[in-house]
């Protein structure tokens, strides 16, 4: 992710100017985020010389090992979350977007495919499954995998333009939120009842009207779209059958 | 530099000829594929003149024995080693011998990749052919749920061809143009609403586990291999050629699925045992004849006009018994499904 991160840093990002919202991480301003200077040392990550080069290319010399494990920190080092590419508001504010039902539907919203508010979700959803007294976060997370591998070899089957596994998993792992509400209700009240049968199908009705209607408008699919909500509904019933049977 | 006094064997290819740096900028330059002898001890000559350094390459140059290539180590300005033939340019690769080696490597490279993709990307997963087959439309997947529940009053159920101007049969329709198409949209998104399924009426008895997900899953993907399997081992042994394509026969498969489906819906729905009986009966019913009907054109392929019949009489018996055995075969399949 990091890497994509620096993408977004470096040059300019893939979308469109006439995106409606600027839901690009930290914006189209790129230059002027730490100077110049630091960007070609930062564009390795992890490798283990890397500390001492980019304590040379910063001008800091002999320097870099202690500001490496010191708290000084690089001349003009961003702040790690920024580094990380993890910008809160903006997943804040791409989940208000993407679960608004009411919403037209702009095919450039998810063009920035992050994937840490889809982790963030799928931990808080396992969370409180397992306070609620399902232990399941293997299942949650290989079901994750599973379903947005398969639906991504579906939709590039399905559809005649193609589309990349990255923005797959991010639509779906954003989705997913109408899930963790419904597994935050299944703390207090088990939801294997009547009414709790019907809160999941609400919930996956939701999470596969949003994410059926990213797909349709990105891949131009559009009197596909029930052929496409199909296995997305699967899906998420999958989670929904996590959610509501627990474990005998 | 003049070409005219030197007396090697002439290259049999055109190369351009540059001027050669004076320091090896490249490690091709030290690099030298094997040609002929003249040209390899010429190039070892260059090889060793380059390791000393450079103000001592005049009198390094002079300083060599001069065998029968002596002609080209004969430099003709001071600082330049002065072979003739080909040298490397930089980074490039201009030498003959290094293009001939690189065209090599390419063309081994190529042969490697094409044979992998004709025997085995091809035969794993056929990508062209499943892009086919979930070229479908709505109005397919509704027609085709419907044939495949009630397939008595079908008419016509053969495939259409593509006709190309020569009126040659170019392959099959995509789905969404051809109703009797198989296709692996709906059998797919069967099989796992069926393991979806079992799993709720698993929880409704509140024995559910996540486990029991992936163990249908599996145990249905092997009751569909297996089919797969028997029908082709059939097709084989009565030597029926042509026979459909294991993507055709996954498909055709997994039809069955439908059916299970309705029959768990009516355990939901009613607690009466000879309802939910009665429409496992007729499921099963429908699903032979729809397989009949379909892989009638697999096993008794139609003979076009002026071409005899490529089986003879008591083959063509063999063949509509196999028929009916891969319909009635349906019956523990499907109860197999059932009871999962």
């Amino acid at each position: 992710m990091a890497q994509h991160a620096y993408g977004q840093y470096y040059a300019p990002p893939p979308p469109p100017p006439q995106a409606q919202q600027n839901l690009q991480f930290y914006g189209g301003e790129q230059a002027g985020f730490y100077g110049g200077s630091v960007a070609p040392a930062y564009g390795n990550m992890g490798v283990s010389g890397s500390i001492q080069s980019g304590g040379g290319a910063t001008g800091a010399g002999p320097q870099g090992w202690l500001a490496a494990f010191g708290t000084g920190g690089f001349e003009g080092e961003p702040p790690l979350l920024e580094e990380l590419g993890i910008n809160f508001p903006h997943i804040r504010s791409k989940t208000m977007t993407v679960l608004n039902p009411l919403r037209t539907v702009d095919e450039h919203i998810m063009d920035d495919a992050d994937l840490y508010g889809p982790l963030m979700f799928y931990f808080l959803l396992g969370v409180f499954l397992f306070i609620s007294g399902k232990p399941q976060f293997g299942y949650i997370y290989g079901l994750a995998l599973l379903g947005s591998t398969s639906v991504y070899v579906l939709l590039n089957l399905m559809s005649p333009s193609g589309i990349d596994a990255h923005r797959v998993a991010s639509v779906l792992g954003y989705c997913l939120l109408p899930m963790v509400c419904v597994s935050a209700v299944s703390v207090t009240f088990s939801l294997d009842r009547a009414w709790g049968y019907f809160l999941a199908a609400l919930s996956v009705s939701w999470c596969t009207y949003a994410a059926s209607g990213i797909f349709v408008a990105v891949l131009r699919m559009t009197e596909q779209r029930f052929l496409v909500a199909y296995p997305i509904s699967l899906l998420y019933s999958c989670f929904a059958l996590l959610s509501i049977f627990s474990a005998s | 530099m003049d070409d005219v006094k030197l007396h090697h064997p002439v290259p049999t290819r055109q190369t351009y000829l540059p001027e050669p740096p004076s320091t090896p900028a490249s490690p091709q330059d030290y690099m030298r594929f094997s040609s002929t002898p003249s040209q390899q001890r010429g190039q070892q000559q260059y090889a060793q003149q380059q390791s000393p350094p450079q103000p001592l390459q005049p009198q390094h140059q002079q300083a060599y024995p001069v065998p029968p290539t002596a002609p080209y180590g004969y430099p003709q300005q001071p600082g330049q080693p002065g072979f003739g033939f080909v040298a490397p340019n930089m980074w490039g690769v201009n030498d003959a011998t290094a293009q001939i080696g690189m065209q090599l490597g390419q063309s081994a490279v190529h042969a490697g990749s094409e044979y992998v993709k004709q025997n085995f990307g091809g035969a794993i997963i056929p990508l062209s052919a499943l892009k086919h087959q979930f070229q479908v439309s709505n109005s397919y997947v509704v027609n085709k749920l419907r044939l495949v529940l009630f397939p008595w009053r079908h008419k016509p159920w053969y495939r259409k061809t593509i006709r190309s101007e020569g009126g040659q049969t170019d392959g099959f329709l995509a789905p969404r143009d051809d109703i009797n198409s198989p296709d692996l949209y709906i059998p797919s998104m069967a099989l796992v609403t069926y393991v979806l399924l079992s799993a709720v009426k698993l929880g409704l008895k509140t024995r559910f586990n996540p486990r029991v997900l992936g163990a249908t899953t599996s145990s249905a993907i092997f009751c569909v291999f297996f089919e797969v399997l028997l029908v082709r081992l059939s097709c084989y042994l009565l030597n029926i050629q042509g026979s459909a394509s294991v993507v055709d026969l996954v498909a055709y498969a997994g039809y069955k699925f439908v059916g299970i489906i309705a029959t768990i819906f009516t355990d939901f729905l009613t607690t009466r045992s000879w309802v939910y009986w009665s429409v496992f009966v007729y499921v099963f019913l429908a699903n032979a004849l729809f397989l009949v009907r379909s892989l009638r054109y697999v096993a008794l392929p139609e003979s076009a006009a002026g071409v005899a019949q490529t089986y003879t009489a008591t083959q063509r018996s063999r063949r509509v018994y196999f028929l009916f055995i891969v319909a009635a075969f349906q019956l523990p399949l499907m109860l197999l499904l059932v009871y999962m």
